[in-house]
């Protein structure tokens, strides 16, 4: 007989991600996936001077401020047909790619690593084997065994005194859980690591923006970090040799430590590679720019269909109609008024909540389709497409995982084993290791181009009369962000934002079609209906964030969320 | 706003910092920031304290609190108290806080990040959250007014913890204007550069 799991948080006032799964015979049978909040940022804007639309839409989600705002800007220039200034592109790039590094290392480490680490385990562990261990798989220095003994009696006392802290809501003993206490006491100790390197990372996005979270050197036509090479007070060498250093810890750690974890933990749980492939329609946008208008990208975007990598398409511009034109979004099962599927500067939003209905309306977030079909966008999307077209880093480090992963666990892994739950974890470390090296690539680019005597940082600009419409994109680190902008005589008269999460936890659409999330937990194990830890596991590997726009504390301990079984 | 926050140079002195943690967009939920913004326009105090608007940071938390010795924390809470009330709460009392099911991996925020801290043997030991009922957190920038005369209070509240950790402060004799961005009005109409 079937029996419904519903996950869900329950309070933080309008609740956040809620997840529903049949369960029969011990596997997932059907899925729904709803946003249980609603964030129009439309009224908000509206009326507007766009030249503030990026300090609003930073504040979306608190996590994601950065790619908002950059998203933001991009958007609005496309509108006014302008082009930034060689140094703005570089400053922005560097950023974008130093915020990824921090976003995916806390992503697999702080917020997902928990699914697959036993941290319990790790008390069986004996600290010299775990060195021994890591020391045949990595070079980095931090793996010796004084580091590993020090590690578990830090988690003995924390354990003796009764205070699992931030661990105590893991499935600890779960029979999904396999790793050996070695692996286990080793991720426990790169877990405390990343903490330091995640912030490595992101000092490098505080320093040129500023501040973060909601960095402030942005501009339409621009950046405001004023560039002289002798001035304390402006972007310097002083400062630019800083961000060098901060860039090369943080690419060390993902290259000698994140990515050999997560080979480490694809190699030992060999058995989930089947799963969690769902919808393999994948969806990629090109950034880092290399030149003023946007035509020309270190990273590459594009579509796969039906996990066919040989007929991948390529997005090739800030501009490309082949993106503008086969965006829209489905309402036809989320709460808000009328039944469309419409392009995002079409789009009207007006919020009408009906109960939750898994037969009809249950979700506040929409479902966007890109030429009807539900895409799967993130870290996994951009590394196939990449992969697809040839982008030599990307191939490089997927090789070399897929390869690392492959020895350890004895077998053959080709790029197939990618359309998966750890697929999705394997790209997100392959991104980040792209990613590291392509952020010194242009802080060389930025200092060559301070070099040739070029200090532009701002392209001037003003509006035109009547109605001009723009588009911007970001590959972010959750995935293809969107903004939509109709500005009509200076002023925002419509303004959508399609999110990565909004294309993988978006519910059916009119023709029934499953979104990613949905479509991805279909098939998945589940040994013990009470704690879905697998459902975690899939759910997780897509980096979702939907939570972020609100968060009201509870500092008297109610229940957060809950897990039911109907 | 001291705007070097943890991106600049290591200071001498373990900083104090005061954070305000919430969504600008959503009503009352921007109280934090709102308050924060308000502390800073009106006193005086020295470099190794920073006052940050931090928004909705999830684990972006952590590096602020990481380094700092002390961590006032001025946010929404939920309770069943009419809105407006404030509620102080100390170290202990938060880390001895239940967790509920982590779902999305943007849950964790403040709880999560001194456990974290905790475990890993620093971060602040003298904290304070400052945390406020809110009237309503619907998608509109800018506080109810019930919500306005409870910052005020939050304000001085900040101030006072402060006082009583030592550090000198003292009321501009001319208080700046806070940028309160959130809550300037919308000017429709043809603008140009």
């Amino acid at each position: 007989m079937s029996k419904r799991i519903v996950i869900d948080p329950i309070t933080r006032i309008e609740g956040h991600l809620r997840i529903d799964v049949e369960v029969d015979q011990g596997a997932v049978r059907d899925a729904w996936s709803s946003g249980q909040m609603w964030r129009g940022i439309e009224p908000i804007l509206k009326g507007r001077d766009p030249r503030d639309a990026w300090l609003f839409t930073q504040r979306i989600c608190g996590v994601c401020t950065t790619v908002h705002a950059i998203t933001s800007v991009r958007a609005v220039e496309n509108a006014l047909g302008i082009e930034v200034p060689l140094n703005a592109q570089f400053i922005r790039n560097i950023i974008i790619a130093a915020h990824c590094l921090h976003d995916h290392i806390v992503h697999f480490y702080q917020l997902s690593a928990l699914d697959w680490v036993d941290v319990v385990s790790a008390l069986k562990a004996d600290p010299d084997k775990t060195a021994a261990l890591a020391e045949s798989l990595s070079a980095w220095p931090r793996n010796s065994k004084h580091e590993m003994r020090a590690v578990k009696a830090k988690l003995t006392e924390f354990v003796e005194r009764g205070q699992l802290g931030i661990f105590a809501n893991g499935y600890w003993g779960h029979p999904a859980m396999k790793l050996p206490p070695e692996v286990n006491l080793l991720a426990v100790a790169h877990y405390l690591q990343a903490l330091e390197y995640q912030r490595i990372a992101n000092q490098v996005v505080a320093l040129l923006g500023s501040k973060t979270p909601n960095i402030q050197n942005l501009a339409v036509g621009g950046v405001a970090n004023a560039i002289n090479l002798d001035n304390p007070a402006t972007l310097n060498m002083d400062k630019l040799y800083k961000i060098k250093g901060l860039l090369e810890q943080a690419a060390a750690f993902v290259q000698q430590v994140y990515l050999v974890d997560l080979a480490a933990v694809a190699a030992m749980y060999a058995e989930w590679l089947p799963y969690g492939k769902g919808v393999t329609n994948y969806l990629a946008v090109p950034d880092l720019p290399l030149d003023r208008a946007g035509k020309v990208f270190d990273l590459p975007g594009g579509t796969i269909f039906d996990g066919n990598l040989s007929a991948v398409r390529e997005i090739k511009s800030f501009d490309d109609p082949y993106f503008r034109d086969n965006v829209a979004e489905s309402i036809a099962r989320a709460w808000y008024d009328g039944d469309w599927e419409r392009h995002p500067w079409e789009e009207d939003t007006v919020p009408r909540y009906t109960d939750y209905d898994p037969n009809g309306r249950y979700s506040w977030v929409k479902a966007p389709r890109f030429q009807g079909k539900p895409m799967q966008v993130g870290p996994l999307a951009q590394v196939l497409v990449g992969y697809a077209l040839g982008h030599e880093p990307i191939k490089r480090w997927a090789d070399l995982v897929l390869e690392t992963a492959g020895s350890l666990a004895k077998t053959k892994l080709s790029p197939a084993v990618l359309h998966s739950t750890l697929g999705r974890h394997a790209a997100r470390g392959i991104r980040a290791a792209v990613m590291a090296e392509l952020a010194l690539k242009h802080w060389q680019l930025l200092v060559e181009n301070i070099g040739k005597g070029d200090t532009e940082i701002f392209t001037p600009w003003e509006y035109p009369r009547g109605e001009i419409r723009g588009f911007g994109f970001h590959e972010a680190p959750r995935g293809t962000l969107s903004h939509w902008v109709v500005i009509r005589d200076g002023a925002i008269a419509n303004y959508q934002a399609v999110v990565p999460s909004t294309w993988n936890a978006g519910p059916r659409d009119g023709k029934g079609q499953k979104g990613p999330y949905e479509a991805s937990l279909v098939g998945n194990p589940i040994a013990d209906p009470e704690r879905p830890l697998e459902v975690l596991r899939t759910v997780h590997s897509f980096d979702p964030c939907l939570a972020c726009a609100i968060h009201t504390l509870d500092p008297e301990g109610r229940e957060l969320a809950r897990v039911r079984t109907l | 706003m001291n705007e070097t926050a943890w991106g600049g140079d290591p200071p001498g002195h373990r900083r104090v910092a005061v954070v305000g943690l919430g969504n600008v967009l959503l009503g009352d939920d921007g109280f934090g920031p709102f308050v924060v913004r308000h502390f800073e326009a009106r006193y005086d105090y020295p470099e190794w304290v920073s006052a940050s608007d931090l928004g909705t940071p999830g684990l972006d938390l952590v590096p602020f609190i990481a380094e700092a010795a002390a961590l006032i924390v001025v946010d929404t809470i939920q309770l069943d108290e009419p809105p407006g009330t404030l509620r102080l709460y100390r170290r202990e009392h938060l880390l001895a806080t239940p967790r509920g099911q982590r779902l999305t991996p943007h849950d964790p925020g403040l709880f999560e990040a001194l456990e974290m801290l905790e475990f890993r043997g620093d971060g602040p030991r003298e904290v304070l959250l400052v945390g406020v009922v809110p009237e309503s957190c619907a998608p509109q920038p800018g506080l109810s007014a019930t919500a306005r005369v409870a910052a005020e209070q939050a304000v001085e509240v900040v101030a006072e913890e402060l006082r009583r950790l030592g550090i000198p402060l003292s009321r501009r004799s001319q208080p700046l204007e806070p940028d309160i961005f959130w809550e300037r009005p919308v000017v429709a109409g043809k603008r140009t550069v």
